[in-house]
């Protein structure tokens, strides 16, 4: 059913969501002086070597004169040692290691160690950091955003420019324009009048290359393309007259109809450039969410919401599992004493609250519960029962969709359940 | 003038069908176009291998409209009959210039719908009904166009009556009391003059079907509200906001607000059909001039209002809609473009309040995860900019919008109540 490409899509997934996760904790610490050690450690690097550079580190800190600081250095390069000796070689892509003492509230801290294997990209790299905070952003880069297309929506009244940054799209510039309407002054003669307009129709058309150079010429050998839309005779004019810089003009691939030129018409054009952009991040997540709107109109195989869709993934009616990106909730399930397993939802950030049982009104108290992390819990199901998991971000409408009003979670079904 | 009551006329429908041919052919059989600009106008169209155009050019006078023989913006021609005095605004038809055409029909009282007799209903004939409705267009006359092409067939006439009939009726136009003519626009049959080519025909002319219009109502207890369709520049006289009256009455002297532009100042001139005017009222197509303000302090989609009582600009708003076709659903967090007066600008649907049964207007269902085509449905919208926009049970001209994605209408809709910034 599921190629081995879609499989290592899937890995990538879920390799991004837990890495996502550790780099979301990593950053709410902070270290109450330079007390946090991140270490990215390239492939090729040795072990023994980074152990060496800790080791050299180590004695170093004994001249800081903070004693906790010192202390906590110690500890934290100390806890990386130990870590380090599990391993002959770096795994294939490298590693990065975080390691420190962090503020844990009331003057205490806690000591926590991470170590993340094998990066989506290897690590360039080495590098050691000492701060009041862990070093992620390197990490968070691997993970950024793929592919970035300039974008371009003209006509006679106003133009606008931007980018499509992996699946945001970004309106940067707008102008309008001085081209005179349909309704002629009377007293002008037709020839002026349509000389006049000629002028500044081409002014016009010089005044938005120059906004598209102004922001993509810099960028221009990290451009994938430059997308042109307008309604139709502007954008022909346009791209034929040749205003934009030659290194844009060289990676224009798309020329669309398109009828709005402000904000929604750079939306437009992406969504109608669907073929020209069929193998990016954005159409492949885009494509997901179309499928799932399409079912929910015309057919019976979608499901939402978390209850709905555990039931069709344990019924293994489920082709596609969809989860939001930006999901941060756990499941909590309670077994009274009668008997009856029950689940809430709960967020993150939210402590477990008590349940009472809807089937015999028993209450079960929060700490004789089970709590979990609800994507994990849905992956597992999803799993057993050979069902393919998408993660959907939300950087783009229909993604913010799938959060904001179906609960963040959703399923494509292989046939019709009725739940 | 004076002595003539006003009508604002849209000709509206699918592109190709001759809406501009038939403007030209009125204009021309009307005495306002002589026969030798037309001349003129065939020579330049055949030179441009557009033989055929001579009467669209007289609307159509850019450069690009009349090289490739297609209307992209709205224009606006003045002809009079026995009972009225006419502005006509002829629409683009080309589904990517819709917005302009809803910009000229806003400002529309009554229109023409062109359907094509060898082409029948297609698709921007169904968005320019659906849109005239929702625009508050209160009577259609519908010309059934290019009979010359059907060889005058009666047939062919009743065929295509009964698919704009059918489609009346889909989105609730009264359909019952719609004229329909069947006309040619190029070679001019029952036009102006009844045609030897349908004897079968007894109805009217497309010009007695106009002079039989019922007379606009003028609404003039409601402020001032003047949605501004254009600015222009004109030497010796300065910015000139020009656009339809709506509500209440334009004086000069007055102190005006352009809302959402929050810019004012006092009225100098007033200008209605090349005069200038003390005042205007509903209705009225005016180009004015105000105390201080430039070309840059306003724009497209701003309304005018009494300084004392501006326009209100939403925060957000709540409203009815109704879903015409959606290929998938709508939930909330959806962004579309939203037509209102002649203003167009991106709001989110920020909740799905209720769902509605479209024949009662009661409540099916509490905050629905999503709705779709033939839904109805209340929703609470927030403009991504600012926008001006009314209650539509205090100021209904100014209270009703549409809604368009992936370049098609999707849904219409009426303000109940907003909340202003
Ligand atoms: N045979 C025939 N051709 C017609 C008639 N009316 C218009 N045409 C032709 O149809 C073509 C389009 O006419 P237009 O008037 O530009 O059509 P339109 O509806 O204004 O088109 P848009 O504004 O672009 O939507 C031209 O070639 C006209 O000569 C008619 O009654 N009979
Ligand atoms: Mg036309």
């Amino acid at each position: 059913m599921s190629s081995p490409a879609d499989d290592s899509s899937e890995q990538s997934d879920r390799q991004k969501y837990e890495f996502q996760k550790v780099i979301e904790e990593l950053k709410e610490y902070s270290g109450s002086g330079t007390q946090l050690v991140t270490i990215y450690v390239p492939p090729d690097r040795m072990i023994s070597d980074v152990v060496a550079h800790v080791t050299q580190e180590h004695s170093e800190a004994a001249n800081i004169k903070s004693k906790d600081t010192r202390t906590s250095v110690q500890d934290a390069l100390t806890s990386l040692k130990d870590r380090l000796r599990y391993y002959k070689s770096p795994p294939e892509n490298g590693m990065v290691l975080f390691s420190g003492a962090i503020d844990s509230g009331g003057g205490q801290t806690d000591m926590v160690t991470r170590v993340l294997e094998n990066p989506p990209e290897p690590v360039q790299s080495f590098r050691y950091h000492c701060d009041s905070a862990f070093l992620t952003e390197p990490l968070e880069e691997m993970f950024g955003d793929k592919g970035l297309y300039g974008l371009v929506v003209l006509d006679r009244r106003e133009a606008t420019v931007g980018w499509l940054k992996g699946k945001r799209i970004e309106a940067v510039k707008s102008a309008s324009s001085l081209v005179p309407g349909k309704q002629r002054k009377g007293g002008q003669s037709a020839q002026r009048f349509a000389r006049l307009r000629l002028e500044a129709i081409d002014n016009f058309y010089q005044k938005v290359a120059g906004m598209a150079n102004d922001l993509m010429v810099p960028k221009r050998h990290d451009i994938d393309g430059v997308l042109v839309g307008g309604p139709s005779p502007t954008k022909d004019e346009f791209l034929d007259g040749s205003y934009l810089h030659h290194e844009l003009q060289d990676i224009v691939i798309g020329k669309v109809d398109v009828s709005y030129t402000d904000e929604s018409g750079l939306k437009e054009l992406v969504d109608s450039a669907e073929d020209l952009l069929a193998e990016t991040e954005v159409m492949k997540d885009k494509q997901q969410m179309d499928e799932f709107f399409k079912e929910l109109h015309d057919g019976d195989r979608a499901t939402y919401g978390f209850e709905a869709t555990r039931k069709n993934l344990i019924m293994g009616s489920v082709d596609r599992l969809l989860i939001s990106e930006d999901l941060r909730q756990d499941v909590v399930t309670y077994t009274c004493e009668n008997g009856h397993e029950e689940r809430e939802v709960v967020d993150q950030r939210k402590n477990t609250p008590d349940h009472d049982c809807s089937e015999c009104a028993e209450s079960v108290p929060a700490d004789e519960s089970e709590r979990e992390d609800l994507i994990e819990h849905l992956m597992e199901i999803a799993d057993q029962r050979g069902t393919d998991t998408k993660f959907i971000s939300t950087d783009f409408e229909e993604g913010e969709q799938l959060m904001n009003a179906f609960g963040g979670v959703a399923g494509i079904l292989r046939y019709e359940t009725g739940i | 003038m004076a002595d003539k009551p006003h009508q604002n006329l849209a000709v509206i429908g699918h592109v190709d069908h001759g809406k501009s041919t038939m403007v030209g052919r009125l204009l021309f059989e009307t005495g306002s176009v002589p026969e030798h600009v037309i001349e003129q106008h065939r020579e330049e169209a055949e030179e441009k291998g557009k033989g055929g155009f001579e009467f669209a050019y007289v609307m159509d006078n850019l450069a690009e409209e009349r090289e490739r023989g297609v209307t992209i913006d709205i224009a606006h021609q003045e002809f009079d009959t026995d009972s009225y005095y006419f502005t006509i605004v002829d629409c683009p038809g080309h589904r990517d210039f819709v917005k302009n055409m809803i910009t000229g029909a806003s400002q529309a009282d009554n229109a023409v719908l062109v359907v094509a007799a060898d082409d029948g209903v297609a698709p921007q004939t169904r968005e320019h009904v659906f849109l005239a409705r929702t625009l508050g267009i209160d009577e259609l006359i519908i010309a059934v166009n290019k009979m010359d092409l059907v060889d005058y067939k009666e047939d062919s006439y009743n065929d295509v009556k009964e698919q704009v009939q059918k489609l009346l009726k889909q989105v609730r136009f009264r359909a019952d009391d719609a004229t329909f003519v069947p006309t040619s626009a190029f070679e001019g049959d029952n036009v102006s003059e009844a045609s030897d080519n349908t004897p079968w025909y007894s109805g009217p002319t497309l010009l007695e079907a106009l002079n039989d219009l019922p007379e606009p109502q003028t609404p003039t207890d409601a402020p001032l509200r003047l949605p501004i369709q254009d600015v222009y520049t004109i030497s010796g006289i300065g910015t000139v906001p020009v656009g339809r009256v709506e509500t209440g009455i334009l004086e000069i002297g007055a102190n005006v607000s352009f809302q959402p532009s929050d810019v004012g100042g006092e009225v100098k001139t007033v200008e209605m059909h090349h005069e200038e005017v003390p005042k205007a009222e509903p209705g009225d197509n005016v180009g004015f001039n105000v105390r201080g303000i430039g070309k840059d302090d306003i724009r497209r989609g701003d309304v005018c209002g009494p300084a004392d009582d501006p326009p209100t600009v939403a925060e957000t708003f709540q409203a009815q809609i109704v879903v015409m076709q959606h290929p998938s659903v709508i939930t909330a967090g959806y962004t579309p473009v939203f037509h209102a007066h002649t203003s167009q600008v991106a709001c989110t649907i920020e909740s799905i309040d209720a769902k509605l049964d479209p024949a009662s207007g009661e409540v099916a269902e509490e905050n629905p995860d999503f709705i779709q085509s033939g839904d109805a449905a209340k929703v609470t919208i927030r403009p991504q900019k600012p926008l001006s926009i009314e209650p539509a049970s205090e100021i209904p001209e100014l209270g009703s919008f549409a809604i368009r994605d992936m370049g098609q209408t999707i849904a219409a809709g009426q303000v109940l109540s907003v909340d202003e910034r």
